[in-house]
C-alpha cells in the first residue's frame, strides 16, 4: 500500500518536472532572445578615430619688456601649466592672448596678440613657460603696453595627429580597451586590445594598438570579457 | 560468512557493470557543467594524441545550460521538431497497435492468423528493404520534406501490435466470456477488461516507440533535406562538429524527455510481463 503511494508521489513529481520542462522550453523558444538581451552587459560606446589632441588653457600673466627706447625692444611673459605639455607644446609654437592696452586717459581694452614659445622648463607646478610677442594688433591711439601689464594667455594647443583618439575612461587599467565588432550573425561582440598611450589631455588619449580604429566601450552595465557578446545601448 | 562474501561478490560485480552502464551518462553529466573554454581545452585533439577523459570539471558552469537555452534559439526549434515527430508516431502507433493487437488475439474473424503470420514477415524485414517502397510511396503522395514522411511510416509498425498481442494472450478468455455474457461491447471489453491488465505491455510499447522515434536518424537524412526540419537527433551530430563547446548540455537535454517518460511508466515497465 505504502509502496503504491510512494509509486503515485514519484508519478506526480515526473509530471510536474515534465509539464515544468516543457513550460521552460517553450517560453524559451519564443522569449530567448528577449531574456537573453535582458541578461547580456549593456555598454555605451563612443567612435574611435584619428584626430589631434587639444588643450584649451587661459591664465592670466605680466607683460616683460625689455630694451625700451631702443632697436631691440622685447616683450615677453611666462605662464605656468600643470599639464604636459611636451605632446602639445614646443619652442617655436604659437599661442593666442590677450594684453591690456591704454586707448587713452584712464581708458584700457584688451588687444589680441600672437607670441612664440621660446622656452619650456619644469617648475614645481608643472612646467613653466616663457613666450616672447610677435604681434600685437594696437590700434590708433593705444599706447605701447609696458612692463607689468596684465596678459591673459587664451589659447589652444593641439597635437600632431594621431591614428587613434579614444577617451580616457575607455581605457581600463591604463592598458587595454574593449573595442566593439560585429559578428557574423550580426550581433555586438567586445574584444579586448591592449594599448599604448602616447599622449592625453584631459579626457581624451592618443593610444597606440594593434587594431582598427572600432568604437570603444566607455561604460557597461556589468563585468565584460574577451569575446562576450554585449547590448549597445543608444 | 562465506554466504555473505558472495552476496558481497555478486553486489560489487552488479555495481560495477551498472556504474560501467550509467558511466557515459554521468560522463556527459559532469561534462555538461564545464564551461566552453574548458571543453575547447581539454578535448582537442590532434593527430598525435586522443582527447583525455575529464569527468570532473575545474570550475562548475551553467554556461553550456545558458548558451543552449539562451543563445541557441535554433536548438529549442529543432527539439519541438522531434516533439512534433515523435509524440505523433507514439499516439498513433500506440493506438493502432492496441486495436490490432485485440483483433488478432480476442477477436475471431476468417484468416486470422495468416494476417498475423504476414504481420510477423514484416516485422522481420530489415527497415532498409522497406525503405526505397516507403521513399517512392511518400514521393508520390508529395510529402517529402515534410514531417509527415516521418510520422506516417513510423506510425504503423508490426512491432507494437506483436509486443501487445503476447501481452494480450496472457488475459483469460474466461473473463472476456463472462464480460460478453453481461453484455459488455467489444469496446468495453478492449478498454475495461483487456486494456488494464495489459498496462505494463502499452507501457513498454510506449517507451520503446518513443526512444525510437526520438533517436531517429537515417529516415531523417533520406525523407528530410531541409535542416530546419531535422530533429535533435540529427541536428546534435552537427552541433559536435560546429558547437563542441556546448554538446555535453545539449545531450542532456536530449535525454531529458525519455528520461522522464521512463520514470513515469517505471513501475508498469518493471512489472510488465508477457
Amino acid at each position: 500500500m505504502v509502496k503504491s503511494e510512494n509509486k503515485q508521489i514519484i508519478k506526480s513529481i515526473v509530471i510536474k518536472v515534465a509539464v515544468a520542462f516543457l513550460a521552460i522550453v517553450a517560453l524559451l523558444t519564443y522569449f530567448s532572445g528577449t531574456i537573453d538581451n535582458y541578461l547580456l552587459p549593456h555598454v555605451t560606446i563612443v567612435p574611435g578615430g584619428e584626430g589631434s589632441l587639444k588643450y584649451p588653457l587661459k591664465t592670466s600673466s605680466k607683460l616683460e619688456v625689455t630694451g625700451e627706447n631702443t632697436d631691440e625692444v622685447k616683450a615677453t611673459f611666462r605662464f605656468n601649466c600643470s599639464h604636459d605639455l611636451d605632446a602639445f607644446v614646443s619652442v617655436g609654437s604659437m599661442i593666442d592672448f590677450k594684453a591690456l592696452a591704454e586707448t587713452g586717459e584712464s581708458r584700457f581694452a584688451y588687444r589680441d596678440g600672437t607670441a612664440a614659445v621660446t622656452a619650456i622648463k619644469e617648475s614645481a607646478d608643472g612646467f613653466e613657460c616663457t613666450a616672447e610677442v610677435r604681434d600685437l594688433q594696437l590700434q590708433s591711439g593705444d599706447k605701447m603696453p609696458a612692463s607689468g601689464v596684465e596678459v591673459i594667455v587664451d589659447t589652444v594647443f593641439e597635437t600632431p595627429r594621431y591614428k587613434h583618439i579614444v577617451m580616457k575612461s575607455a581605457i581600463k587599467d591604463d592598458s587595454y580597451v574593449y573595442l566593439v565588432t560585429r559578428g557574423k550573425d550580426n550581433k555586438h561582440y567586445v574584444s579586448k586590445v591592449e594599448v599604448t598611450v602616447i599622449a592625453e589631455s584631459d579626457f581624451y588619449a592618443a593610444v597606440e594598438m594593434d587594431a582598427d580604429s572600432l568604437p570603444f566601450v566607455m561604460t557597461s552595465s556589468k563585468a565584460i570579457r574577451d569575446g562576450q557578446r554585449v547590448i549597445v545601448d543608444g | 560468512m562465506k554466504k555473505r562474501v558472495v552476496i558481497a561478490a555478486k553486489y560489487a560485480a552488479l555495481g560495477c557493470i551498472t556504474l560501467l552502464f550509467l558511466l557515459p551518462i554521468i560522463y556527459m553529466l559532469a561534462n555538461s557543467f564545464m564551461t566552453s573554454a574548458e571543453i575547447a581545452e581539454k578535448y582537442t585533439t590532434n593527430s598525435e594524441h586522443y582527447a583525455g577523459f575529464h569527468l570532473i570539471p575545474d570550475r562548475f558552469s551553467l554556461e553550456q545550460y545558458y548558451q543552449a537555452f539562451l543563445r541557441r534559439p535554433q536548438f529549442l526549434k529543432l527539439f519541438w521538431n522531434s516533439m512534433l515527430i515523435t509524440v505523433p508516431i507514439v499516439a498513433v502507433q500506440t493506438i493502432v497497435s492496441v486495436f490490432a493487437a485485440f483483433a488478432f488475439t480476442k477477436l475471431r474473424f476468417p484468416l486470422r492468423d495468416a494476417l498475423f503470420f504476414i504481420f510477423i514477415i514484416l516485422l522481420i524485414l530489415p527497415s532498409w528493404v522497406t525503405l526505397m517502397p516507403n521513399y517512392m510511396m511518400i514521393q508520390r503522395m508529395g510529402l517529402l520534406d515534410t514531417v509527415w514522411s516521418l510520422i506516417l511510416p513510423s506510425s504503423f509498425t508490426a512491432f507494437g501490435v506483436c509486443l501487445l498481442r503476447q501481452y494480450m494472450r496472457y488475459v483469460p478468455d474466461e473473463t472476456i466470456e463472462a464480460a460478453k455474457i453481461d453484455g459488455a461491447s467489444t469496446v468495453k471489453i478492449l478498454f475495461k477488461i483487456v486494456l488494464p491488465q495489459v498496462k505494463g505491455g502499452v507501457a513498454s510499447l510506449i517507451i520503446l516507440t518513443f526512444i525510437d522515434s526520438w533517436n531517429m536518424v537515417e529516415q531523417v537524412i533520406i525523407y528530410i533535406s531541409d535542416k530546419e526540419k531535422y530533429p535533435l537527433s540529427v541536428a546534435l551530430s552537427e552541433y559536435a562538429a560546429t558547437d563542441s563547446g556546448i554538446i555535453f548540455a545539449c545531450g542532456v537535454i536530449f535525454m531529458f524527455p525519455p528520461l522522464l517518460l521512463y520514470l513515469y511508466h517505471s513501475r508498469e515497465f518493471k512489472n510488465a510481463r508477457m
